[in-house]
Protein backbone atom coordinates (compact mmCIF):
# COMPACT_ATOMS: atom_id res chain seq x y z
CA UNK A 1 0.00 0.00 0.00
CA UNK A 2 1.48 3.31 -0.72
CA UNK A 3 2.39 5.31 2.42
CA UNK A 4 -0.77 7.34 3.62
CA UNK A 5 -3.21 6.04 1.19
CA UNK A 6 -6.14 4.06 2.23
CA UNK A 7 -8.33 2.54 -0.93
CA UNK A 8 -11.38 0.81 -0.97
CA UNK A 9 -11.52 -0.53 -4.37
CA UNK A 10 -12.27 -3.90 -3.32
CA UNK A 11 -14.76 -3.30 -0.61
CA UNK A 12 -17.05 -0.98 -3.24
CA UNK A 13 -16.63 -3.81 -6.52
CA UNK A 14 -17.74 -6.58 -3.94
CA UNK A 15 -21.06 -4.14 -3.37
CA UNK A 16 -21.58 -4.04 -6.69
CA UNK A 17 -21.24 -7.51 -7.61
CA UNK A 18 -18.62 -6.82 -10.22
CA UNK A 19 -16.14 -8.98 -10.88
CA UNK A 20 -12.15 -7.35 -11.63
CA UNK A 21 -12.54 -8.56 -15.37
CA UNK A 22 -16.08 -6.36 -15.38
CA UNK A 23 -14.27 -3.40 -13.57
CA UNK A 24 -11.62 -3.70 -15.97
CA UNK A 25 -13.58 -3.74 -18.99
CA UNK A 26 -15.97 -0.60 -17.74
CA UNK A 27 -12.61 1.64 -17.11
CA UNK A 28 -10.67 0.59 -20.27
CA UNK A 29 -7.66 -1.36 -18.33
CA UNK A 30 -6.84 -4.75 -17.91
CA UNK A 31 -7.48 -6.87 -14.58
CA UNK A 32 -3.82 -6.69 -13.82
CA UNK A 33 -4.50 -3.03 -12.99
CA UNK A 34 -7.68 -3.02 -11.12
CA UNK A 35 -5.84 -6.18 -9.24
CA UNK A 36 -2.84 -4.11 -8.59
CA UNK A 37 -4.93 -1.18 -7.48
CA UNK A 38 -6.99 -3.53 -4.91
CA UNK A 39 -3.80 -4.71 -3.45
CA UNK A 40 -2.07 -1.05 -3.17
CA UNK A 41 0.75 -2.03 -5.17
CA UNK A 42 0.00 0.30 -7.93
CA UNK A 43 -1.66 4.13 -7.47
CA UNK A 44 -3.64 5.00 -10.09
CA UNK A 45 -3.73 8.61 -11.96
CA UNK A 46 -6.39 10.97 -11.31
CA UNK A 47 -7.67 10.09 -14.66
CA UNK A 48 -8.21 6.45 -13.72
CA UNK A 49 -9.66 7.53 -10.43
CA UNK A 50 -12.34 9.32 -12.07
CA UNK A 51 -13.47 6.37 -13.92
CA UNK A 52 -13.14 3.74 -11.19
CA UNK A 53 -15.61 6.50 -9.32
CA UNK A 54 -17.69 6.62 -12.38
CA UNK A 55 -18.08 2.80 -12.81
CA UNK A 56 -18.98 2.44 -9.06
CA UNK A 57 -21.16 5.65 -9.15
CA UNK A 58 -19.17 6.94 -6.18
CA UNK A 59 -16.85 9.46 -5.49
CA UNK A 60 -13.08 9.54 -5.79
CA UNK A 61 -12.81 10.46 -2.26
CA UNK A 62 -15.28 7.20 -1.34
CA UNK A 63 -12.46 4.94 -2.75
CA UNK A 64 -9.16 6.82 -2.06
CA UNK A 65 -8.61 8.89 1.23
CA UNK A 66 -5.91 9.22 3.21
CA UNK A 67 -4.98 7.49 6.32
CA UNK A 68 -6.22 9.29 9.46
CA UNK A 69 -9.20 10.80 7.66
CA UNK A 70 -12.36 10.13 8.81
CA UNK B 1 -18.70 -1.00 -23.37
CA UNK B 2 -15.82 -3.88 -24.74
CA UNK B 3 -16.23 -7.35 -26.12
CA UNK B 4 -16.64 -9.21 -23.14
CA UNK B 5 -13.76 -11.41 -23.16
CA UNK B 6 -11.20 -8.35 -24.36
CA UNK B 7 -9.91 -8.20 -21.46
CA UNK B 8 -9.16 -11.94 -21.16
CA UNK B 9 -7.44 -11.32 -24.58
CA UNK B 10 -5.65 -8.50 -23.48
CA UNK B 11 -4.28 -10.67 -20.37
CA UNK B 12 -3.12 -13.46 -21.85
CA UNK B 13 -1.50 -11.19 -24.81
CA UNK B 14 0.46 -9.36 -21.77
CA UNK B 15 1.47 -12.77 -20.83
CA UNK B 16 2.97 -13.84 -24.05
CA UNK B 17 4.65 -10.45 -24.26
CA UNK B 18 6.28 -11.13 -20.98
CA UNK B 19 7.33 -14.76 -22.10
CA UNK B 20 8.67 -13.16 -25.56
CA UNK B 21 10.48 -10.41 -23.45
CA UNK B 22 11.74 -12.94 -20.95
CA UNK B 23 13.60 -14.99 -24.01
CA UNK B 24 14.52 -12.31 -25.92
CA UNK B 25 16.59 -10.68 -22.74
CA UNK B 26 18.40 -14.45 -23.03
CA UNK B 27 18.63 -14.13 -26.41
CA UNK B 28 20.34 -10.46 -26.19
CA UNK B 29 22.96 -11.53 -23.27
CA UNK B 30 24.01 -14.84 -24.87
CA UNK B 31 24.43 -13.17 -27.79
CA UNK B 32 26.39 -10.28 -26.38
CA UNK B 33 28.37 -12.91 -24.78
CA UNK B 34 29.17 -15.22 -27.45
CA UNK B 35 30.59 -11.97 -29.39
CA UNK B 36 32.51 -10.56 -27.10
CA UNK B 37 35.84 -11.04 -28.78
CA UNK B 38 34.44 -10.57 -31.94
CA UNK B 39 36.19 -7.51 -33.69
CA UNK B 40 34.28 -7.56 -37.05
CA UNK B 41 33.12 -4.30 -37.98
CA UNK B 42 30.84 -4.72 -40.77
CA UNK B 43 28.20 -7.34 -41.24
CA UNK B 44 28.54 -8.57 -37.33
CA UNK B 45 28.34 -5.22 -36.19
CA UNK B 46 25.37 -4.14 -38.54
CA UNK B 47 23.48 -7.58 -37.24
CA UNK B 48 24.00 -6.26 -33.35
CA UNK B 49 22.83 -2.98 -34.43
CA UNK B 50 19.46 -4.46 -35.94
CA UNK B 51 19.11 -6.81 -32.90
CA UNK B 52 19.49 -4.05 -30.38
CA UNK B 53 16.99 -1.84 -32.26
CA UNK B 54 14.19 -4.67 -32.88
CA UNK B 55 14.22 -4.97 -28.97
CA UNK B 56 14.45 -1.28 -28.64
CA UNK B 57 11.31 -1.42 -30.70
CA UNK B 58 9.02 -4.07 -28.62
CA UNK B 59 10.60 -2.25 -25.44
CA UNK B 60 9.72 1.19 -26.22
CA UNK B 61 6.07 0.58 -28.22
CA UNK B 62 5.05 -2.49 -26.07
CA UNK B 63 4.31 -4.71 -29.16
CA UNK B 64 1.26 -5.97 -30.90
CA UNK B 65 1.74 -3.38 -33.57
CA UNK B 66 -0.94 -5.95 -35.30
CA UNK B 67 -3.48 -5.69 -33.24
CA UNK B 68 -6.85 -3.53 -32.84
CA UNK B 69 -6.45 -0.23 -30.91
CA UNK B 70 -8.32 -1.46 -28.35
CA UNK B 71 -6.43 -4.36 -27.67
CA UNK B 72 -3.38 -1.79 -27.96
CA UNK B 73 -4.91 0.12 -25.17
CA UNK B 74 -5.36 -2.32 -23.19
CA UNK B 75 -1.91 -3.90 -23.48
CA UNK B 76 -0.32 -0.38 -22.77
CA UNK B 77 -2.69 1.05 -20.22
CA UNK B 78 -1.14 3.27 -17.51
CA UNK B 79 0.56 -0.23 -15.55
CA UNK B 80 2.34 -1.12 -18.46
CA UNK B 81 3.35 2.17 -18.83
CA UNK B 82 4.47 2.33 -15.37
CA UNK B 83 5.99 -0.94 -15.55
CA UNK B 84 7.49 0.10 -18.70
CA UNK B 85 9.38 3.50 -17.28
CA UNK B 86 10.62 1.35 -13.71
CA UNK B 87 12.21 -1.51 -16.32
CA UNK B 88 13.93 1.18 -18.65
CA UNK B 89 15.55 2.61 -15.19
CA UNK B 90 16.44 -0.55 -14.50
CA UNK B 91 18.23 -1.00 -17.72
CA UNK B 92 19.63 2.41 -17.69
CA UNK B 93 21.14 1.99 -14.29
CA UNK B 94 22.54 -1.66 -15.75
CA UNK B 95 24.05 -0.55 -18.78
CA UNK B 96 25.98 2.42 -16.15
CA UNK B 97 27.20 -0.29 -14.16
CA UNK B 98 28.23 -2.48 -16.99
CA UNK B 99 30.16 0.69 -18.40
CA UNK B 100 31.74 1.19 -15.17
CA UNK B 101 32.50 -2.61 -14.60
CA UNK B 102 34.10 -2.30 -18.23
CA UNK B 103 35.91 0.12 -17.43
CA UNK B 104 37.56 -0.96 -14.59
CA UNK B 105 38.26 -4.18 -16.03
CA UNK B 106 39.78 -3.12 -19.63
CA UNK B 107 43.52 -2.96 -18.21
CA UNK B 108 43.22 -6.44 -17.27
CA UNK B 109 41.44 -8.19 -20.51
CA UNK B 110 42.16 -8.32 -24.03
CA UNK B 111 38.86 -6.54 -24.82
CA UNK B 112 38.04 -4.00 -28.27
CA UNK B 113 36.02 -1.36 -28.02
CA UNK B 114 33.27 -3.09 -30.00
CA UNK B 115 33.27 -5.96 -27.41
CA UNK B 116 32.83 -3.27 -24.51
CA UNK B 117 29.91 -1.52 -26.89
CA UNK B 118 28.34 -4.53 -26.85
CA UNK B 119 28.59 -6.08 -22.94
CA UNK B 120 27.00 -2.49 -22.21
CA UNK B 121 24.32 -2.02 -24.32
CA UNK B 122 23.37 -5.79 -23.69
CA UNK B 123 23.45 -5.21 -19.83
CA UNK B 124 21.38 -2.62 -20.34
CA UNK B 125 18.77 -3.87 -22.61
CA UNK B 126 18.34 -7.38 -21.46
CA UNK B 127 17.98 -5.96 -17.71
CA UNK B 128 15.24 -4.10 -19.06
CA UNK B 129 13.68 -6.50 -20.86
CA UNK B 130 13.95 -8.93 -17.63
CA UNK B 131 12.39 -6.25 -15.62
CA UNK B 132 9.71 -5.46 -17.76
CA UNK B 133 8.57 -9.46 -18.36
CA UNK B 134 8.52 -9.24 -14.48
CA UNK B 135 6.75 -6.88 -13.99
CA UNK B 136 4.07 -7.80 -16.48
CA UNK B 137 4.30 -11.61 -15.54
Amino acid sequence: MADGLVNRLRELRGERDLTQAALAEAVGVSRKTINTVENGVFVPSTILALKLARALGCRVEDIFSLEGDA
Amino acid sequence: MMQANLVDKAERAARSRASLLAIGAVVVAVTAFLRTTDTSPGAEGLGWILLMAAWSLVLATGGGLALNRQMRALLNDELATANRSRALSWGFFAGLLAGAIVLLAAPHMALDPAGAVRIVTAAGLSVAMARYAMLEW
